[in-house]
């Protein structure tokens, strides 16, 4: 029996005017000033539309955004275990293809959007992320990166940068650099082992306009697909808050975070710097980073330089044995 | 240095409670009076914090109890009574549970700017003393924590505290001395500011956890509180109305509208609601027309140029 597959084609938008006015992510939230998650969280619930359920893994969108049983989001929301955010979401897919099939339900497919944090999507989460992935479901995936896990006091996550000092990794006499290890590549791990998947990209709150219009890509696209934001915070990274644009557009240009789409096995570059900018630039603006020695930098930067020659391929990093 | 007087309550704690919002050093400074007391005062001291979510922004309270060492007080628990209040906040003032549990001859230490009354000062009890200090300016122009200047001029005002070991225990460079000594020598004490007979009750919410005033969406909250002494001031002349604040605020605080008939604008911008306005400055980051711009926020500012987004939902 045919199933009623999702058959929306999301235009995509030209310029910021073009942005449809109606907000899913409405204000109060109790978020701290100049989030970057948050802002992210509110171009893709524009993006996405009415016809939206969010399903929110534990997390700082979760914790922040409902606490003390109120909500920000217009659209349906439902909280999931910080582990099962892709399991959820499988589930919620399932039954609405059965609702669907059997005529219990009218309208149309929903976008299923999983908004999860690199904890939730490349650490904790992780199976239930690859299974979605794996099992050829009809949702989109967000990894909203703000490399570590802020919500409980900023802890090292998979995702943290080398070099970063956070409350697990502080630098100190034996360890100096802080964190020692290189960080996952989330992307890399969905396009490398999935092959159910048919399109993951990189979005960046650095450029809004992009980040809409992968979000509708995503969308448009049935089958399961993911994408990987990068989003400051302020707080854990030791910037001013109004310095969170600007800080994702250096990581932008000095190579730290690659813009791609990955679509049916080929790679598409967005805001690819013709030179990139020396790795420092983007180090000293934050304080996570101001205790690290040339001799650090130089081994980030050499990670860079090896990573933007072929973003997608994946670059050997050295990883320090355990002792 | 003065000498150091007794504390003034025999036998109960001294309770000191710091009100504020995440991100200006209020449980830390809590934490240096504490340890201070203990260390170089010969006092006994606790440090309680009311438990919240560890967030910019979020509320914060922070009690300190200080008791003399004989005879031997147990502090088990934070108290909902206090002898001295200090204020991060000047917003902060309107909510009633912040001066709750004050003792009539207690003391509330604040922060506003010169020449400003927040309102709020009138449930003050009237025997209770009321101590003024700009702790935003001189934070801002020092480069430290808001924390700083207040706790300098809570050791001006109470005699018992010695100062130079707070400020030891709290100031680790030379700028935040600076600004712990402008905090003792610029407050500003005031008179005849409260009506209220008698000690204040205890608010029952008095540690922060347990009530939930306003489920539902989030709309409804307010939060005015989460900025930091700064918000921005929309200057519509200057507007081009790019729409490019909107892409980078993540609070929704801006407010449209449709655009004049067979104008030039499809869409205009009319304002900030400050009750979401959490005061990051992105907008003023990112303004190319330099129509947003940074102010130093007074109490009454915020509501005299804030445009309501939802004004068929909130008075």
């Amino acid at each position: 029996m045919a199933v009623a597959l999702k058959h929306q084609t999301l235009p995509p938008i030209k310029l910021i005017r073009n942005v449809p006015q109606e907000e899913y992510y409405v204000p109060g939230h109790r978020t701290c000033a100049g989030c970057g998650p948050a802002l992210q969280y509110k171009l893709v619930a524009k993006a996405a539309g009415p016809n939206t359920i969010f399903l929110g893994p534990t997390g700082c969108m979760y914790v922040a955004n409902a606490s003390y049983l109120c909500t920000p989001y217009m659209v349906p929301w439902m909280h999931t275990q910080i582990t099962n955010g892709g399991a959820v979401a499988s589930g919620i897919e399932a039954a609405y293809k059965v609702l669907l099939r059997k005529g219990k339900r009218s309208g149309e497919f929903p976008n299923i959007i999983v908004m999860a944090g690199d904890g939730g999507t490349v650490d904790i989460g992780l199976q239930a992320m690859s299974g979605l992935m794996y099992r050829d479901h009809d949702a989109l995936f967000i990894c909203y990166d703000n490399e570590a896990y802020t919500n409980t006091g900023i802890q090292t996550s998979p995702t943290t940068p080398y070099g970063a000092n956070t409350t697990f990794t502080p630098p100190g006499p034996m360890i100096p650099e802080g964190k020692k290890l290189f960080p996952k590549d989330p992307p890399q791990l969905v396009i490398g082992g999935h092959p159910a998947v048919k399109y993951v990209a990189t979005a960046s709150v650095a450029y809004p306009v992009d980040l809409i219009n992968k979000v509708r890509k995503a969308l448009n696209v049935v089958g399961p697909t993911f994408m990987h934001i990068h989003s400051p915070c302020p707080k854990g990274w030791g910037f001013p808050e109004d310095k969170t644009v600007e800080v994702a557009r250096m990581a932008i240009e000095t190579g730290m975070w690659n813009m791609y789409e990955w679509e049916n096995g080929q790679y598409r570059y967005q805001f690819k710097p013709k030179k990139y900018k020396p790795v420092k630039e983007y180090l000293k603006l934050q304080r996570r980073f101001a205790h690290l020695t040339d001799a650090h930098i130089a081994k980030l930067q050499a990670f860079i330089d090896a990573k933007v020659k072929a973003p997608g391929i994946p670059v050997e990093a050295p990883v320090p044995t355990p002792q | 240095m003065s000498s150091i007087g007794p504390l003034p309550t025999r036998g109960r704690p001294y309770g000191i409670r710091f009100e504020s919002v995440g991100g200006l050093g209020a449980d830390s400074a809590a934490q240096a009076l504490a340890a201070a007391a203990v260390l170089k005062m010969g006092l006994d001291a606790a440090h309680l914090r009311a438990g919240r979510i560890e967030r910019k922004g979020a509320r914060v309270r922070s009690f300190v109890q200080l008791v003399a060492r004989e005879p031997m007080v147990r502090i088990g628990a934070p108290s909902p009574m206090a002898d001295a209040i200090v204020v991060f906040h000047p917003a902060l003032l309107r909510d009633c549970e912040t001066l709750g549990g004050l003792r009539k001859e207690g003391m509330l230490i604040y922060n506003a700017p010169a020449k400003t009354t927040p309102e709020g000062l009138a449930a003050l009890p009237a025997t209770a003393r009321a101590i003024r200090v700009d702790a935003a300016g001189i934070a801002a122009k020092e480069k430290c924590a808001m924390a700083v200047p207040l706790m300098g001029a809570v050791c001006a005002v109470a005699d018992f505290i010695d100062a130079d070991a707070v400020m030891d225990s709290l100031c680790a460079d030379e700028s935040s001395r600076k600004a712990f000594r402008r905090g003792a020598s610029e407050c500003e004490r005031l008179a005849d500011m409260g009506e209220a007979e008698g000690d204040l009750p205890a608010s029952a919410d008095f540690c922060g956890a347990g009530i939930v005033s306003a489920p539902g969406n989030s709309i409804w909250n307010d939060l005015s509180t989460a900025r930091s002494g700064f918000l921005p001031a929309f200057n519509r002349e200057r507007c081009i109305h790019c729409a490019m604040c909107d892409m980078v605020c993540p609070d929704l605080c801006l407010v449209w509208e449709e655009g004049e008939q067979g104008g030039r604008f499809q869409r205009e911008l009319t304002g900030v609601d400050y009750r979401y306005c959490k005061g990051c400055l992105r907008c003023v980051e990112t303004c190319p027309a330099s129509a947003m711009l940074k102010k130093a926020e007074t109490p009454g500012l915020a509501e005299r140029l804030s445009v309501p987004l939802f004004p068929e939902l909130l008075p």
